[in-house]
C-alpha cells in the first residue's frame, strides 16, 4: 500500500520565491522609473541651459534697422549646437520700436524634448528718443541769460556751424517726419526728471530706460574719476564724415576750447567756455553754463539751469542732436530688462 | 520490509523534518525582510529624489521670471510668496488709454479673470499691476505667432502705451507637514511632493539666496543608519535666479 506524502517545503520555497520575484521585479521597475526621471531631468535642465546660451550670444547681436522692426514677426537671429550636444537657437520679435522680445529655445541632443525662454530687451530708437523731447533745452529748474547770452532755433533743421550740407541729408526724411508741425520750443523749463529717469546714486538724466548710471558704463567710466583733460583734445568727433563721440564723467566738466561733436555726459556741471563749440547731445546732472563766445548745437537735458552767459549761445540743432544718437556704436548694444519670461506652453 | 522501517523511524524523520522545516523559514524570512527593506529604501530614496527635483526644478523656475522683493519674497523661512506667472500677451499699442485691450496671448493655461492678474510693461520700462476684469478669445491665431492667439481683455483700470504683459496668479509656496506644498491665492494648500521633508527653510537674498535657495534635510529611509552618527536626516541645497 503506497502511503500518500504531503510536504511542505516546496510550496514554501515556491511562495517564498514568488514574493521575493515580486518585490526584486517592484525594485527593479522603480529603478528604471527613476532612472529615466533623473534623465528626463537631466536633459531638462541642459535644454534650459542651452536656452541660455543662445539668449546671451542673440544679446549681442546688433538690433534691426529701423525699418526692419516689424511688430511681433519673429526674426530668427541664430542657431547652433555646443561640443556637448547642446542645440540652440533664438529668434526677436520686436513689440514695439524699442522693446523686443528674445524668443530661445533649447534642447539636448539625443532627447526629443525642448526647453523655451524669453528675454525681454530695449534698444534705443533714436527717432522716437528724439520724439520724447519735449524742447531742445529740457531744463528741471531754472533758464539763467545774462549779458548777450541767447537762446536760439533759426537753424533747427539745418546743417549745424561748419557741417556741409550732405552731413544732415541722411536725416532728412525722418527730420521732416518729426517736425512736420514746425520745431519744439526751445526751451522746456521745470521738466521733472522723475524718480525712473534717474539711476539710484546718478543725477544723470536717462535717455530713454538708459540711466545715467548705465550710460556711464557704456561710455566705459565706472568709478568716479573725471575726464582726463588730455583724453577729450582740442577737437574730437562728427564733421566731415566723421563719428560722434560718446564721453561721460560722474563729475563735472569744462570745455575750454576747440570742438566736441557727439554724446556727452555728466554727472555735474557741463561748463563750455571761450571759443568752445559743442554739437550733439548733452545729458547734464548738474547745470549746464554756456559763457564767452562758447557755443552749443544739439539738444540738452539738464538737471538743474541753463546759464548763458558773454556770449553763449544755445542753438537748438535737431540734426547735431539726431547724428548723436544714431552714430554711437555703444547706443545700439540691447538693454536686458527682463529675463525668464515664460513661453513655453509644452 | 519497506513499509515497516518508514513506520519505526517517523519520529526521527519528523524532528529532521521540523529542524530542516524550521531552517528553511528562518532563512526565507530573512530574505523576506531583507528584501522588503530594501524594496522599502528604494521606494523611499525615489520618493527623495522625486521631492528634490520637483523642488529644484520648480521653484527656481518659478522665480526666475520675476524680481526678488517685487514678484516674489520669503515669509519666515518656510513659505515664498509669489506672483505665478502663466502667461504673456503681446499687446496691440494703445496711445490712448483704455480698458480693453487687444492681446495675443500665449501661456499654459487659459486666462481667468476669477483668479488672474496682469503686468504690463510700459513704454517707460515700468511694469504695473492691473486686474483682468474680463476676457474673451478672438481668434485661434496671431499673424506670425506660433500658439498664440487673440484674446480682448478687459482690465480693471485704464492705461496706455503697454507693450507686453504677464498673466499671473497669486500663489505661496510653504514647507509645511513634511512635504512642498501650493496654495493658490486663498486656497488650500495642496502637496506636491511625497511627505519626506523632515525640515527646510527657503532663502531670500537677505540669507544669502542670490537672490533665492533652498535648504531641506529629508528623513532617512526606515532602517537607515548614519555611519558617524549624528542627525538621521539627509540635507540639500539649491538655489536659482
Amino acid at each position: 500500500m503506497m502511503i500518500e506524502r504531503h510536504g511542505m517545503a516546496l510550496p514554501l520555497i515556491l511562495l517564498l520565491l514568488l514574493a521575493l520575484t515580486a518585490f526584486g521585479h517592484g525594485a527593479l521597475l522603480l529603478s528604471r522609473r527613476e532612472l529615466q526621471a533623473t534623465w528626463a531631468f537631466r536633459n531638462l535642465v541642459r535644454a534650459g541651459q542651452a536656452a541660455e546660451i543662445g539668449l546671451r550670444l542673440a544679446l549681442e547681436v546688433t538690433p534691426e534697422r529701423a525699418e526692419d522692426r516689424t511688430p511681433w514677426a519673429a526674426i530668427p537671429l541664430l542657431s547652433g549646437e555646443t561640443d556637448d550636444g547642446l542645440l540652440y537657437g533664438v529668434s526677436r520679435r520686436w513689440l514695439d520700436g524699442e522693446f523686443f522680445l528674445l524668443e530661445g529655445w533649447g534642447g539636448s541632443r539625443g532627447w526629443v524634448g525642448a526647453r523655451r525662454t524669453g528675454w525681454i530687451g530695449w534698444s534705443l530708437f533714436p527717432r522716437v528718443r528724439m520724439r520724447a523731447f519735449l524742447a531742445a533745452a529740457e531744463v528741471g529748474s531754472e533758464l539763467v541769460q545774462e549779458d548777450r547770452g541767447s537762446l536760439e532755433m533759426g537753424e533747427f533743421l539745418r546743417p549745424p556751424e561748419g557741417w556741409s550740407a550732405s552731413e544732415c541729408e541722411a536725416y532728412r526724411s525722418l527730420l521732416d517726419s518729426l517736425f512736420s508741425g514746425g520745431p519744439p520750443p526751445a526751451v522746456a523749463l521745470g521738466v521733472g526728471m522723475e524718480a525712473s529717469q534717474v539711476a539710484p546714486g546718478s543725477s544723470i538724466p536717462s535717455l530713454g530706460l538708459y540711466t545715467g548710471a548705465e550710460l556711464l558704463l557704456r561710455a566705459g567710466k565706472r568709478g568716479q574719476e573725471a575726464f582726463p583733460a588730455s583724453s577729450l583734445g582740442t577737437i574730437r568727433g562728427c564733421p566731415d564724415m566723421g563719428d560722434p563721440v560718446f564721453e561721460g564723467t560722474p563729475g563735472s566738466f569744462t570745455l575750454s576750447g576747440g570742438r566736441l561733436c557727439g554724446l556727452l555726459v555728466t554727472g555735474g556741471d557741463l561748463r563750455i567756455r571761450g571759443d568752445a563749440k559743442f554739437q550733439g547731445l548733452a545729458l547734464v546732472g548738474g547745470n549746464l553754463i554756456l559763457e564767452d563766445q562758447a557755443t552749443f548745437e544739439g539738444f540738452a537735458r539738464v538737471r538743474r539751469s541753463l546759464h548763458l552767459r558773454g556770449k553763449g549761445v544755445f542753438s537748438g540743432s535737431a540734426c547735431a542732436s539726431l547724428r548723436a544718437l544714431t552714430g554711437v556704436p555703444a547706443l545700439e548694444r540691447p538693454l536686458l530688462i527682463q529675463r525668464g519670461v515664460g513661453i513655453d506652453q509644452s | 520490509m519497506r513499509a515497516g522501517w518508514e513506520q519505526g523511524a517517523s519520529v526521527l524523520e519528523a524532528l529532521l523534518a521540523l529542524f530542516l522545516l524550521s531552517l528553511v523559514i528562518q532563512g526565507g524570512w530573512t530574505v523576506f525582510v531583507r528584501s522588503r527593506e530594501a524594496g522599502l529604501k528604494v521606494a523611499h530614496r525615489a520618493e527623495a529624489l522625486e521631492t528634490i527635483r520637483t523642488i529644484a526644478w520648480l521653484l527656481p523656475e518659478e522665480v526666475s521670471g520675476g524680481r526678488a522683493g517685487l514678484d516674489w519674497w520669503v515669509e519666515d523661512g518656510d513659505s515664498l510668496t509669489l506672483r505665478a506667472f502663466r502667461g504673456l500677451a503681446l499687446m496691440e499699442g494703445n496711445p490712448v488709454p483704455t480698458r480693453v485691450v487687444r492681446v495675443c496671448f500665449r501661456g499654459i493655461r487659459t486666462p481667468d479673470p476669477e483668479k488672474d492678474s496682469v503686468l504690463v510693461l510700459g513704454v517707460d520700462g515700468r511694469w504695473r499691476v492691473n486686474d483682468l476684469e474680463d476676457r474673451h478669445r478672438i481668434s485661434f491665431s496671431c499673424p506670425g505667432v506660433e500658439k498664440g492667439w487673440e484674446e480682448e481683455w478687459t482690465l480693471a483700470s485704464a492705461s496706455s502705451g503697454g507693450v507686453l504683459a504677464r498673466l499671473f496668479e497669486r500663489g505661496s509656496y510653504h514647507l509645511a507637514d513634511g512635504a512642498i506644498r501650493y496654495r493658490r491665492g486663498e486656497g488650500g494648500r495642496q502637496p506636491l511632493t511625497p511627505e519626506r521633508i523632515q525640515d527646510g527653510r527657503f532663502l531670500g537674498p537677505e540669507e544669502g539666496g542670490r537672490p533665492f535657495g533652498w535648504e531641506i534635510a529629508l528623513r532617512r529611509p526606515p532602517g537607515g543608519r548614519r555611519a558617524s552618527g549624528g542627525s538621521e536626516a539627509l540635507s540639500w541645497r539649491g538655489g536659482g535666479s
